[in-house]
């Protein structure tokens, strides 16, 4: 199955220069993001059967 | 090319069942969690997605699992998750970087613009393609409920982890109505770059400019060199294999180590 991936051309940038970036990188913090909890479940919902 | 691991598809209820409750749908979290590991490791360490469910600890098979739980499954297995979540979400600048360097990433979000109801879920964003540094303009997303990995947009991607409902899906707040730009996740090591430790000379890391081939060398010879391969790890790698390297391990013996293990 991961044989079949489409193939996409990738003009994006390369490896070496997004991790430059990342080196340099100051995350600023998500100010309305402050009282979020950690604590979510993924997948509670999902229906037993589809 | 990105190292792509094998797809792992969600369902039906009875795949997986541990304590009697059917967890089967219950487990996007956990097969996003087996993927990435299966990236990180480059597939030295495959589980499925129940096998991360049932080392989830403190023991819990009720609905489906946070982002914590399932990183420290993971790190059990020796695969460092950077978690971002509550009030360290991560901006998607953050995420595209991380993609475009090498690093796999797990997304919360929520299915209802994917036009599947509104499910919290969790998907791998193994690698993307195009754009500029910090916005790609598509990532290659392996979600467990579907039938194998497919191109996303960038912004489809966006829109699926901002739907996430922080509070449940009974709350109906999201990210996005709450005003949050970040995004739940879960960011795994870089499998790209090289691996070579800093004492390794010159004359050996020109052989194998990146390590990888070296490194799986290293690993058939029988030694574990952990993330980085240092003068040490091809000096017990070469032991293993009763290969007299005499005082200390120069380019001809590394050589040689390819040439046998790799």
């Amino acid at each position: 199955m991961t044989d079949d991936i489409e193939q996409v051309e990738d003009d994006g940038p390369t490896h070496e220069e997004a991790l430059a970036i990342v080196a340099a990188l100051s995350e600023e913090a998500d100010a309305v993001a402050t009282e979020l909890p950690t604590d979510v479940k993924d997948g509670t919902a999902h229906e037993d059967d589809e | 090319m990105t190292y792509r691991p094998v797809f792992q598809k969600e369902g039906p209820a009875g795949a997986c069942v541990l304590d009697g409750q059917q967890l089967g749908w219950k487990i996007c979290g956990g097969l996003s969690t087996a993927m990435g590991i299966d990236r990180s490791t480059r597939g030295k360490v495959r589980l499925t997605g129940c096998m991360v469910r049932d080392e989830v600890t403190p023991r819990d098979v009720s609905g489906g699992t946070t982002i914590e739980q399932d990183a420290h499954v993971a790190s059990l297995h020796g695969v460092a998750v950077e978690v971002h979540t509550g009030p360290r979400v991560a901006s998607m600048y953050l995420v595209g970087l991380s993609l475009q360097s090498g690093r796999g990433v797990m997304l919360a979000g929520n299915t209802a613009p994917l036009g599947k109801g509104n499910v919290n879920h969790r998907v791998w964003a193994n690698e993307c393609a195009g754009g500029t540094p910090g916005r790609p303009t598509q990532a290659l997303v392996y979600d467990p409920w579907s039938s194998g990995p497919a191109w996303w947009s960038w912004t489809q991607l966006y829109n699926f982890a901002r739907a996430l409902h922080p509070y449940g899906e009974a709350d109906p707040r999201t990210l996005k109505s709450m005003g949050v730009t970040g995004v739940y996740c879960g960011i795994f090591p870089d499998t790209e770059g090289g691996i070579w430790g800093p004492d390794v000379k010159a004359s050996i890391r020109v052989l194998d400019p990146d390590g990888r081939i070296v490194g799986r060398a290293v690993n058939n010879a029988g030694h574990n060199y952990g993330s980085l391969i240092d003068t040490a790890d091809l000096a017990a790698a070469l032991k293993k294999v009763g290969h007299n390297y005499g005082s200390v391990v120069d380019a001809a013996d590394v050589q040689w180590l390819i040439d046998h293990y790799a």
